[in-house]
C-alpha cells in the first residue's frame, strides 16, 4: 500500500507542478524574509555587543555646562558607579577643503588604550595623537569618507577663541558616534558634521576647560540601579547646569542602532506570517481540489482497507513537499540576504567588525512555521473527504448544487447574460474561498503600499522641513546665548538681506512624576524665515499664553490642555517656572515646547536669549559670508539649507532602493502565486463547463473571458481591500517609528503609491495567468463528452 | 427531403495513435446525409460511431478523406472556422447532457440562443417556448441538479434545437436513461426534426430505435456495413424496446 501511495504521490506532484512551484515560491519568500531579518538582527546585535566591549561603551552619560574636576571624587562615591571619565567637548564651525559650506565638528578629548578610559576610539587608519600633541587630530570615518579627507590633510577651525590648524593623523570610529546630529539639524549628514578627537588635555585647553569638564561617561557596577544613579548624578550636578544624566536607553547612537535592529525583528514576523498564511491557503486550495478529484480513489483505497493515517500521510506529504522545498530555497536565500544586509548595515553603522555566522535555530524555527502552515492547509482540505464512509466516497462527488441564493436575488436578473450569471455564481458559490483568494491577491497591494508609502511621507517631510519650516538660506547657532546687539552685526555681513533671531533653551518639562528633557522654543509669529510646522505641512500657531506642547510630548508626560507643567531651565541656575498647557499641536519634531518669542527671556529670567539666527542671503555672496561666519568666535555651527536638503535626499535615496526592489518582488510573488493557483483550481473545476461551451460554439476568447472574469473579480475585490490593509500597515509603521523621537514621520499615502499598489500586483497577476491561457487553448473537447462529471 | 446533400463524406479515415499502436477508428467511409432526414446510426461498441459524429460536428479531424458541409470543406478548416461552424450550424446532444450546472434550464438554453442572436442569418427560437414544447414549461428556473436525468436531457435537446441549427447530432442521447424517459427524449428529438426540419443524426445501441428513423446506418469496424431507408417510420411511443 505504502509503495503504491508513494508512486501515486510522485504522479500527483508531477501533475500539479505549476501550483506546487507557485506555493514553494510564496513559502520561500516568507522563509527568506524570516531568516534574513532574524539572522541579520542577531548578527548585528552580536556585532554591537562586541563593539561596546571593545570601546568600553559607558552605561550612563551626562552633559553639563561646566563642572570642576574637584567634583569627580564625589561622583565616584555614588553607590553603583564603577568608573567615571570626564572630558571636554564642544562644537565648532570648520572649514573643510573641497566643501563649499562650513561644516560643524564636535571636538572630543580622547586617550589611548593604555589609559583604559571609556569611549575608546577604534582606529581605521593612522595613529592617535601623542600625549600633549596639540594640533594632531583623529577624525571620524564617516566625515572623512564623505569629504574625501585623507591622512595629512589640514582642517581649520576657531577653537576656544583662536584659529587653529589641525593635522589629520588618524581616522577612527566609536560606538558613541554612530548616529550624530549636528546642532540645529534634524537628521545626520556625515558631510557637514563630524567628530574630531584631540588629545584629552589638548582638547580641554583648547576649549577653555583647564581643570574642568562638560561631558561625563559612567559605567555601573553589576546589578546597580541605573535610575538611582541617574537621580544621584542629577542632584550632584544640578548647579553645574546638567542637561540630565541618561542611560543607554536614551543615548542617540545606541537608540538608533537598537531601534533599527528592533524594527527588522518586528518585520521578521509580520512579513513571513503574511506569506505563510497565504501559502497555507494555497495548499488548502490546491490539495482540496486534488482530494475532491480523487474522491473515488480515496473511497476505493479505504474500501480495500488502506488505514486512514496512510491516506493522511499521503496527502500531508503532498502539502509538505512545496513547504520543504520553499524552506530550503528560502532558508538559503535568507542566509545569503542576512549576510549581505548585515554587511550593508555594519558599514552604515561603521561597526569595526562583523562576524558572519549562520543561526541554525532561526532556520529550524522558520522550517517549523512553514511545515505547520502547510499541514494546517493540507489537513483542513482533507477533513471532509476522509470522514466519508468508503461506500459514499466511492461514488463521484455529486455535482455542485446551485440554487437561487441571496446574490442571485440581488443581482441575478440585472445580469442579463447567462455568461455573466455563470461568473457571478461561480464566485458566490464558495464565498469563503473567493474571499480568501481575493485577500491573498490583495496582500500584494498591501505589501506594496506598506513598503513604498515612505516615499510619499518623506516627500511631505522634505516639504515640511525645507519649504515650510525653514526658509532661511543660512542659520547660525551660537555657542552661548547672545544679546540683541548681535543682530545688527549679523545684518552687516556680506549678502545678508534679513536677520531673524532664534531663541531656544534647554529645559526639563515635568508633569506629576513624569519628566522629559527638551528645548523650549520662542516662536515669533511674524518670523518669515522659520515656522513651527505640523505633520500636515501647515504652520502651527503657538498659543499666546501658557506653553504649547507637541502632542506626542503631551502623551509622554500624560499632560492635557489645562494641566500645569513645571519647566526647569538646565543652565545651572536651577530656575523653575510653572505654566499651563495652552495647546497640543501635531508638529513634526514631536517633543517640542513652544512659547511666544517675546515671553522667553522673561521666563528664563534674563534680558535676552538669542541662541542663533536665521539669515536670508543673496545667492552671490555665500562664499564670503561663510568665510566670515567660520571665523566668528561666537558661532558654534553654520547650517546651510541647500546642503541639508542635499544630504536629506542622499540619505533617502540610499535607504529606499533596496527595500523597494525586495518588496516589489515579494508583492509580485504573493499576488501572482495566489492568482495562479486560484486560476488553476477554478480551471480544473470548470474544465467540463468550459469545454462544453467550446463544443457549443463558444470561441476560445469567449471561454477565456469566463475564467479570467472570475479571476479579475478576485483581483478587483482584493486589491482595494489590500490597499486598505496596506494603509493600516503603514500607520503601524509610522506609529512604531516614533521611538527615536527625533522627529515624526507624517503618514502620507499619495496617488502614486496607491497606483503602484494596484499596478504591481496586477502586472504580476497578468503574467501568472499566461500559463492558464495555454491550458485553456488545449482543452480536450471530446474527452469531456465521454464522462460524467 | 432535399436533393442536395447536407453532408458529403468521401473516403473518410481516422487513425488514433496510442504510443506505437495504431487504432483505426474509421476506414474509408463514404456518406451523404440530406436535409430533414432522421438518421439512426447503429453498431457495436468501438465501431467508430462517435468518431464519425464528432468529425461531422467539427469536433475532430479525419486522418484522411474529406467532409463537406454544404459548400464548406470541414477538412483542413482551422480551429476558428470549426468553432464558427459549430456555432452557426450544429446542435449537439450527448449521453451525459453536458449542461452548465450553475445555470437554470432556461439559462442553459439562452446561453446558446444569445450566441445565435448576435450571428447574422440566424433566427433562434424563444428559449421558454422551446422548453415548453419539450414539456418543461414548469421547470424553466430549475438548476440541472434539481432535474431528473430525462429532464436534463430534454433541456440539452432544447438547448441544441433552440438556435435552429441545420443539423442535430446526438450521441447516445438515451444511453443514461430508462425506457420511458428514453421514449420521452426520442419524442422530443422527433418533434425537433418535424417542427424545424432539422437533419437529425442519432447514435444508439438500441436497435429498436431504428423503427422511428427515415434511414438506418450500420457501422462495423469503422466502415458502413449497411444503409437502409425506412418507408414507414413509427412514433417513438410505439417502439418496442
Ligand atoms: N482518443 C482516442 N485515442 C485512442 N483511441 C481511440 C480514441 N477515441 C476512440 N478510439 C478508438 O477508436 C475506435 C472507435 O471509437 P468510437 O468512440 O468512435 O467508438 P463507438 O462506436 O462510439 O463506441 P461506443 O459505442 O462504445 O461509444 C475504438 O476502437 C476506440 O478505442
Ligand atoms: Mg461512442
Amino acid at each position: 500500500m505504502r509503495r503504491y501511495l508513494d508512486r501515486k504521490l510522485w504522479r500527483d506532484l508531477r501533475k500539479h507542478l505549476g501550483p506546487l512551484i507557485a506555493i514553494a515560491i510564496v513559502v520561500s519568500c516568507g522563509e527568506a524574509a524570516f531568516v534574513a531579518m532574524r539572522s541579520m538582527a542577531r548578527l548585528l546585535t552580536a556585532a554591537q555587543a562586541d563593539y561596546y566591549r571593545d570601546v568600553r561603551f559607558p552605561d550612563v552619560f551626562v552633559q553639563v555646562r561646566r563642572a570642576p574636576n574637584a567634583v569627580l571624587p564625589a561622583l565616584r562615591a555614588i553607590p553603583g558607579i564603577s568608573r567615571v571619565d570626564a572630558r571636554a567637548t564642544g562644537e565648532v564651525p570648520l572649514r573643510v577643503p573641497g566643501l563649499r559650506e562650513p561644516a560643524t565638528a564636535r571636538i572630543v578629548g580622547t586617550r589611548g588604550p593604555e589609559a583604559r578610559a571609556l569611549n575608546l576610539v577604534v582606529l581605521r587608519r593612522g595613529r592617535r595623537p601623542f600625549p600633549g600633541e596639540a594640533d594632531a587630530a583623529i577624525i571620524s570615518d564617516g566625515f572623512a569618507s564623505a569629504n574625501g579627507i585623507v591622512l595629512g590633510d589640514t582642517l581649520g577651525a576657531v577653537i576656544g577663541d583662536r584659529w587653529r590648524n589641525l593635522r589629520v593623523v588618524g581616522v577612527g570610529v566609536t560606538a558613541e558616534f554612530v548616529f550624530e546630529i549636528g546642532p540645529g539639524s534634524m537628521f545626520p549628514d556625515p558631510r557637514s558634521y563630524g567628530v574630531i578627537w584631540l588629545d584629552a588635555d589638548a582638547a580641554a585647553d583648547a576649549l577653555g576647560f583647564g581643570g574642568a569638564w562638560n561631558d561625563l561617561a559612567v559605567t555601573l557596577t553589576p546589578g546597580a540601579d541605573e535610575a538611582a544613579v541617574i537621580a544621584a548624578l542629577d542632584a550632584e550636578l544640578a548647579r553645574y547646569g546638567t542637561l540630565g544624566a541618561y542611560g543607554r536607553g536614551r543615548h542617540p547612537s545606541h537608540l538608533f542602532v537598537t531601534e533599527e535592529i528592533r524594527q527588522n525583528r518586528t518585520f521578521a514576523f509580520v512579513l513571513p506570517l503574511i506569506f505563510l498564511a497565504v501559502a497555507a491557503f494555497l495548499v488548502h486550495l490546491v490539495l482540496g481540489r486534488v482530494v475532491r478529484q480523487q474522491r473515488e480513489q480515496v473511497g476505493t483505497l479505504k474500501a480495500f482497507g488502506a488505514p486512514a493515517h496512510e491516506l493522511v500521510r499521503h496527502y500531508a506529504l503532498f502539502g509538505l513537499v512545496p513547504a520543504v522545498v520553499g524552506t530550503l530555497v528560502g532558508g538559503g536565500l535568507g542566509i545569503w540576504m542576512a549576510q549581505g544586509l548585515a554587511e550593508i548595515y555594519a558599514e552604515f553603522f561603521r561597526f569595526p567588525r562583523l562576524e558572519l555566522r549562520i543561526y541554525p535555530t532561526e532556520l529550524v524555527i522558520a522550517a517549523i512555521i512553514a511545515v505547520v502552515a502547510a499541514l494546517v492547509g493540507a489537513l483542513d482540505a482533507l477533513r471532509g473527504t476522509l470522514a466519508l464512509p468508503p461506500a459514499e466516497a466511492m461514488r463521484p462527488e455529486p455535482p455542485a448544487t446551485f440554487t437561487h441564493g441571496f446574490t442571485d436575488r440581488v443581482v441575478g436578473d440585472r445580469l442579463g447574460s447567462p455568461v455573466a450569471k455563470m461568473i457571478v455564481r461561480g464566485i458566490t458559490h464558495r464565498p469563503w474561498r473567493t474571499a480568501l483568494g481575493a485577500f491573498g491577491i490583495g496582500l500584494g497591494a498591501a505589501v506594496v503600499v506598506a513598503g513604498t508609502f515612505g516615499f510619499d511621507s518623506v516627500a511631505r517631510m522634505r516639504r515640511i522641513l525645507f519649504e515650510v519650516g525653514l526658509r532661511a538660506d543660512v542659520s547660525v547657532v551660537f555657542a552661548e546665548a547672545q544679546g540683541v546687539r548681535v543682530l545688527p552685526s549679523l545684518a552687516a555681513l556680506p549678502g545678508v538681506t534679513r536677520v531673524e533671531p532664534v531663541r531656544e533653551v534647554a529645559v526639563r518639562v515635568r508633569h506629576a512624576h513624569r519628566s522629559r528633557q527638551t528645548a523650549l522654543i520662542g516662536v515669533d509669529p511674524a518670523a518669515r524665515l522659520r515656522q513651527v510646522v505640523g505633520l500636515d505641512a501647515r504652520a502651527v500657531t503657538v498659543a499666546p499664553a501658557g506653553v504649547t506642547l507637541s502632542a506626542s510630548l503631551g502623551r509622554v508626560l500624560d499632560a492635557r490642555v489645562g494641566d500645569r507643567v513645571d519647566l526647569e531651565f538646565l543652565d545651572g541656575r536651577e530656575r523653575r517656572v510653572a505654566l499651563l498647557v495652552a495647546a497640543l499641536v501635531d508638529d513634526i519634531s514631536g517633543v517640542g515646547a513652544y512659547v511666544g518669542a517675546e515671553r522667553l527671556p522673561g521666563l528664563v529670567g534674563v534680558g535676552e536669549v538669542i541662541t542663533g539666527a536665521d539669515l536670508a542671503v543673496e545667492a552671490g555672496a555665500m562664499d564670503s559670508l561663510y568665510d566670515r561666519l567660520v571665523h566668528a568666535p561666537a558661532v558654534q555651527a553654520v547650517l546651510v539649507r541647500d546642503a541639508m536638503r542635499r544630504a536629506f535626499d542622499e540619505t533617502v535615496r540610499a535607504n529606499f532602493l533596496i527595500v523597494l526592489i525586495t518588496l516589489v518582488a515579494f508583492a509580485g510573488a504573493l499576488s501572482a502565486g495566489t492568482i495562479y493557483n486560484a486560476g488553476r483550481v477554478t480551471l480544473s473545476e470548470r474544465t467540463r463547463d468550459l469545454a462544453s461551451l467550446r463544443v457549443l460554439g463558444f470561441t476560445q476568447r469567449e471561454v477565456a473571458r469566463i475564467l479570467f472574469g472570475e479571476l479579475a473579480f478576485l483581483a478587483a475585490v482584493g486589491l482595494p481591500v489590500g490597499l486598505v490593509v496596506g494603509v493600516g500597515f503603514a500607520a503601524a509603521t509610522v506609529a512604531s517609528f516614533g521611538a527615536t523621537e527625533l522627529f515624526r514621520l507624517p503618514l502620507v499615502i499619495g496617488p502614486r503609491t496607491l497606483a503602484a499598489g494596484i499596478v504591481i500586483p496586477s502586472v504580476a497577476a497578468a503574467f501568472a495567468v499566461i500559463p492558464l491561457r495555454h491550458r485553456l487553448e488545449r482543452l480536450d473537447l471530446i474527452g469531456v463528452l465521454k464522462t460524467r462529471e | 427531403m432535399g436533393t442536395d446533400a447536407v453532408f458529403q463524406a468521401r473516403d473518410l479515415a481516422k487513425i488514433y495513435h496510442m504510443g506505437e499502436v495504431e487504432v483505426p477508428a474509421l476506414r474509408g467511409v463514404d456518406l451523404d446525409l440530406f436535409a430533414g432526414e432522421f438518421v439512426v446510426i447503429l453498431g457495436p461498441s468501438g465501431s467508430g460511431k462517435s468518431t464519425l459524429l464528432n468529425i461531422l460536428g467539427g469536433l475532430d479531424a479525419p486522418t484522411s478523406g474529406s467532409v463537406r458541409f454544404r459548400d464548406h470543406a470541414l477538412t483542413n478548416a482551422d480551429e476558428r472556422a470549426l468553432t464558427q461552424y459549430r456555432r452557426e450550424h450544429v446542435g449537439f446532444v450527448f449521453q451525459f447532457y453536458n449542461l452548465i450546472p450553475s445555470l437554470t434550464a432556461i439559462e442553459n438554453v439562452a446561453l446558446v440562443t444569445s450566441l445565435a442572436v448576435s450571428t447574422p442569418g440566424m433566427r433562434p427560437a424563444d428559449p421558454a417556448a422551446t422548453l415548453a414544447l419539450l414539456g418543461l414549461g414548469e421547470r424553466l428556473d430549475s438548476f440541472p441538479a434539481q432535474l431528473s436525468g430525462g429532464e436534463q436531457q430534454r433541456v440539452a435537446i432544447a438547448r441544441a434545437v433552440a438556435k435552429r441549427p441545420d443539423v442535430l447530432l446526438c450521441d447516445e442521447p438515451t444511453g443514461a436513461l430508462d425506457v420511458e424517459t428514453g421514449k420521452l427524449v426520442l419524442e422530443a428529438l422527433r418533434i425537433a426534426n418535424h417542427e424545424f426540419g432539422t437533419l437529425t443524426v442519432v447514435i444508439t445501441h438500441n436497435a429498436s430505435v431504428a423503427g422511428m428513423a427515415d434511414r438506418v446506418l450500420r457501422l462495423r469496424s469503422g466502415a458502413i456495413a449497411s444503409d437502409e431507408r425506412n418507408a414507414n417510420p413509427i412514433a417513438p411511443g410505439e417502439l418496442v424496446w
